[in-house]
């Protein structure tokens, strides 16, 4: 068994490897996060086709927009799933999105919520 | 393997049977246990102990199958298509990194091959998830992901090490 594998790599070299490997990951998304600027339109987005757009600044009040099954909830700072039908509620767990990095996608009911950027639409582009 | 019904052939299928079900019940218990970050996707993977353990103790070929067997079923269960993609994108490229790469690894490494395979499902997830959430968002996700899958899949790699250690004592191997 021993000799079959001639290339044997120890424990002393992969725990340090993963270890940096793991602080790589952490530092590059966290640096990503700080970067990143804050958009200021909530896009709602089902089965493929935008349904809602509309201005963070316009929610001095809390919005409520019910889609049949998934409740998004649009306020001055953020985008947030109230509810949802589905049965993990991933997307309720996520809790409320302030920028464009992470949108929040609703896999069951084909909902995707998302914060764009008022001036360029490239990441709707890519979104789409 | 043979084709013809023999007592090793029958061994086989029903050892496959058996860690295909263990597979499937972790997934479904790990389903239940509440995600403790706010990230969606992010799960401790414990069906991969059953994975890398299979590809110690039952070869490459059986793998295959129970993997197979343990994504389509715990799709029926969860009773969606689209978690389904995404297993199956994830598990396949689980399955051929752990395949090429298990040589290099035996003993009290055998973890890294749970880290490695870990990564690798995320990568094979998030290629699926690419047609959804579009590329801006993939590079966030990934790096979160990939932190998470370094600490999730050290932590079944040990759980798959001891198994397999165990495994080897009783049979007496090595």
């Amino acid at each position: 068994m021993r000799s079959f594998c001639k290339k044997k790599i120890s424990n002393a070299i992969i725990i340090p490897l993963v270890f940096l490997l793991a602080i790589a990951f952490g530092v590059g998304a966290w640096g990503l996060k700080s970067f990143c600027q804050s958009g200021t339109i909530a896009e709602i987005i089902k089965d493929g086709k935008v349904i809602e757009q509309i201005p963070l600044s316009d929610a001095t009040k809390p919005i409520t927009v019910n889609l049949g099954g998934n409740v998004v909830v649009i306020e001055n700072d953020g985008v947030r799933m109230k509810s949802a039908s589905c049965h993990d509620k991933l997307c309720v767990h996520q809790g409320k999105i302030k920028n464009s990095l992470c949108p929040i996608v609703c896999m069951p009911n084909k909902v995707t919520v998302k914060i764009i950027d008022g001036g360029g639409d490239v990441d709707a582009v890519a979104g789409k | 393997m043979q084709l013809r019904a023999n007592k090793t052939n029958i061994h086989i299928v029903v050892k496959c049977g058996l860690l295909a079900c263990v597979a499937l019940v972790l997934s479904i218990v790990e389903s239940v246990i509440p995600p403790p970050v706010a990230v969606p996707g992010i799960k401790l993977g414990l069906a991969n102990v059953v994975t890398l353990a299979a590809m110690y103790i039952m070869g490459p070929a059986s793998t295959f199958f129970i993997l197979l067997v343990r994504i389509i079923l715990s799709a029926v269960f969860a009773g969606q298509a689209v978690s389904f993609m995404y297993s199956l994108c994830g598990g396949m490229m689980c399955y051929i990194a752990t395949l090429v790469l298990k040589r290099f690894f035996d003993g009290n490494t055998i973890w890294t091959l749970g880290v490695i395979g870990a990564l690798c499902h995320n990568l094979g997830q998030l290629m699926c998830a690419y047609f959804v959430i579009g590329f801006s968002s993939i590079v966030y996700y990934g790096l979160v992901m990939g932190l998470c899958a370094c600490i999730t899949g050290t932590f079944t790699g040990l759980c798959a090490q001891c198994l397999i250690n165990k495994y080897n004592i009783i049979k007496g191997v090595k």
